[in-house]
């Protein structure tokens, strides 16, 4: 541990940087599309799929009032169960992104979030599963858990708490609520559950930046306290891998590489012109109104 | 998928006895045991449905939509499923007054009391349906946590929302009249959802672990009924749910035999709203009371407990009635000053009154190896330095002393009649003519305005 980690823990460093006001410099930004590029271009992909289906088939279908499209689809549903059908419909391979994009697109659709604070959501949510996931390290797959449904669940909740635009106490609360829902096991790879643990990773980050931003509270160091996420989940905890250079080095863009631009190019020509100004959208629901189907 | 085969087929075994279990197979006592379980954690909720965690609850339940068709316990309004599930449970569960198995520290009455209001409306049950899988639930998440008992929750879960989601899946299943592979499905989505760590404690989202519990738990049955496919072995595999939530275990020797030797038998109930293990000390300190006198000459209050208790309940100076369920030394001082413990000695403005901080600062812990941990030893020195001792070899409520179903009723009348004057018996009568009843209809009456 570096001496800044120990003075200042691993939950303050991350609710500090998904609160702060750091510039996004254009290279982060670019990179922060190419995520949602792809991630977009799997939801649109697999939104038919079976396990989207039958899915849909258990979620009410009550008029809600902050509600989100269901990407790909007609559908709206609660922002929640939007998030979970997205998640859903992307989550065919593996990737921290996909919790965090669709919690993202899903919570700034319904508090009509601009494109640009989206983005921003979703390379702070990125950035900190990311680094999470190093955090852990190798015990923490070893012992079963699915990064998607641990980490991926974390960056969730913080990239709806910043598209919520949500004060520092209450993002450390949704932090708090997601933290302590950290789940999903590796062993699922192969049935319909995988999709699933993708698909609730990022519901539950809209549900506990939805709960947060009315009060609801939660453990104020859930990821590096004496008996939360850290200390339960791996014994190869190393919190510099979270706290050192968060917010002026990026490491989320590994994401990114992994796919290059397949996932614009697969795209229709009006999506990727939307993505390529999504920074310049005043809300983005216009971006996901233009994926329905 | 992980094939194990060096281990027992718990996941399939378990799932065939779900499905071929019988509630008239029930030894009488059991029956009896589950009665108290739902009479006592639906009190629990009525008395908890003012606390502001259920109006934050509801409050995302109302924005974000739902066809709010399930009851609240104690309200008058309905909230989608989902979110019902989450309010009762949270309720049920929020003044840490509910139902403990001792051996396991698991609550099972919350999350399943949770699961049968929120899916009554959908499914429908029989009484006799809705009794059955709440035994079932309850049963099933108990079994899971012996298998991986001690080490579990030692290792720092909150064993009642990671069981609690299997119990809820298993109930939610049974609700949904699923048979053994869905039943088997419906576990095996549910350990992709399992949740509760013990850092939560003190903050509302300990009790959000029993109402999450029971909306994971629903939602795996019903994605089970649709036929989402999921691991077969999803309880014992290799990287398991036994493998992954616990250091060692002993999973495959889960008793599938849903016969006799049940864990709901052994189900207690607490007479204190706080943290379980400080009860024999507040035991011995309401002992106390009435021998002591005038407050003003106790010096200091020394308790001999087992070393849970600074462990779990080791808030020496709480800021309102959450914290104050984890210090065992304001128990200690409400014991003695009011005679009684209850919901009242934990309002915020008592525990932050200057008279009880005086002498919850005059109260210490002295954690010895040698207390078991339904006992406690408490010794007062007055101003004079004489002692006064009280030993509790077994708390109230505990399996040795367990309450008297006149002391559950009570128990009930404290927490229901000033927020449903009247309705105490009337949800005892409900509860225990439930088996026989056409539906939930009585039932939901008697908990709701």
């Amino acid at each position: 541990m570096t001496a800044a980690a120990a003075a200042f823990g691993a939950t303050d460093a991350i609710v500090s940087f998904a609160t702060g006001g750091w510039a996004m410099r254009i290279p982060i930004r670019e990179q922060g599309r190419t995520v949602l590029a792809n991630v977009l271009a799997r939801a649109l992909a697999g939104a038919r799929s079976e396990v989207v289906e039958l899915a849909l088939a258990t979620r009410d279908r009550g008029v809600p009032r902050l509600g989100a499209q269901v990407l790909g689809r007609s559908e709206r549903l609660s922002a929640i169960d939007a998030a979970l059908l997205d998640g859903m419909a992307a989550g065919s391979v593996a990737s921290l992104a996909t919790p965090v994009v669709c919690a993202a697109l899903a919570a700034g659709e319904t508090a009509n979030t601009a494109g640009a604070a989206v983005l921003d959501a979703i390379v702070v949510g990125c950035e900190v599963a990311v680094r999470l996931a190093a955090s852990l390290g190798s015990n923490h797959v070893e012992r079963g858990w699915d990064l998607d449904g641990t980490c991926g669940r974390i960056g969730a909740a913080v990239a709806a708490s910043r598209a919520f635009a949500l004060n520092a106490e209450r993002t450390r609360n949704a932090l708090g609520i997601a933290a302590t829902e950290a789940g999903g096991l590796r062993i699922a790879r192969g049935t319909g559950v995988a999709a699933y643990v993708r698909g609730a990773a990022a519901a539950d980050g809209v549900e506990a930046a939805l709960l947060a931003r009315f009060g609801f509270t939660g453990a104020p160091h859930a990821i590096d306290g004496r008996r939360g996420l850290a200390a339960l989940m791996t014994a190869t905890f190393v919190p510099g891998a979270i706290v050192d250079g968060l917010g002026e080095r990026f490491t989320f863009t590994e994401l990114a590489d992994a796919r290059g631009s397949e996932g614009r190019t697969s795209l229709p020509a009006v999506l990727r012109d939307l993505l390529d100004r999504v920074e310049r959208l005043p809300a983005i629901g216009e971006l996901i109104a233009a994926t329905a189907g | 998928m992980t094939t194990t085969t060096d281990r027992a087929p718990v996941t399939q075994a378990l799932a065939a006895a779900i499905a071929a279990f019988r509630l008239d197979d029930l030894p009488p006592a059991v029956l009896h045991e589950a009665k108290r379980t739902l009479f006592n954690v639906l009190a629990v909720a009525v008395g908890a449905n003012r606390n502001p965690g259920v109006d934050i609850i509801l409050r995302v339940a109302r924005e974000t939509g739902g066809t709010p068709v399930a009851p609240i316990v104690g309200r008058s309004e309905r909230a989608a499923p989902t979110f019902a599930a989450l309010a009762n449970g949270f309720a049920a569960h929020v003044d840490d007054y509910d139902d403990t198995h001792l051996l396991t520290v698991i609550h099972p009455g919350a999350s399943i009391a949770a699961t049968l209001l929120a899916l009554a409306p959908a499914a429908a049950p029989s009484g006799q349906a809705a009794m059955r899988a709440f035994v079932l639930g309850c049963e099933i998440q108990l079994r899971l946590g012996v298998a991986i008992s001690p080490e579990h929750y030692d290792d720092g879960w909150h064993i009642t929302g990671t069981c609690g989601v299997v119990g809820a899946a298993v109930a939610a299943g049974a609700l949904l009249e699923l048979d053994a592979p869905r039943i088997a499905a419906a576990i095996g989505i549910a350990t992709a959802t399992t949740l509760g760590q013990r850092e939560a404690f003190g903050r509302m989202a300990k009790a959000f672990h029993a109402g999450k519990a029971a909306a994971n738990g629903i939602a795996a049955a019903r994605l089970a009924a649709q036929g989402l496919t999921a691991p077969a072995d999803a309880l014992e595999a290799t990287g398991g749910f036994a493998d992954a939530l616990a250091t060692s275990h002993r999973i495959g020797a889960l008793d599938v035999d849903l016969h006799q030797a049940f864990e709901l038998a052994k189900n207690t109930y607490k007479p204190y709203p706080c943290g379980i293990v400080a009860h024999p000390s507040i035991d011995a300190a309401v002992a106390l009371a009435g021998r002591i006198g005038v407050l003003d000459r106790v010096a200091e209050i020394v308790a001999r407990v087992h070393p849970l208790v600074p462990e779990l309940m080791g808030n020496a100076t709480p800021a309102d009635g959450l914290q104050a369920r984890f210090s065992a030394v304001h128990g200690i001082a409400m014991g003695l000053r009011d005679g009684r413990v209850g919901l009242p000695q934990y309002a915020d403005d008592v525990v932050t009154a200057a008279d009880v901080v005086a002498l919850r600062a005059r109260v210490r812990l002295a954690p010895d190896e040698r207390i078991a941990r339904d006992e406690a030893r408490l010794s007062v020195r007055l101003a004079d330095d004489t002692w006064l001792e009280e030993h509790v070899a077994h708390a109230r409520g505990s399996l040795e002393r367990p309450l008297t179903d006149k002391e559950l009723h009570a128990k009930a009348e404290g927490l229901v009649e000033p927020i449903l004057p009247g309705r105490t018996p009337v949800l005892r009568t409900a509860v225990s003519e439930l088996p026989a009843a056409a539906d939930l209809a009585a039932l939901i009456a008697a908990v709701t305005p």
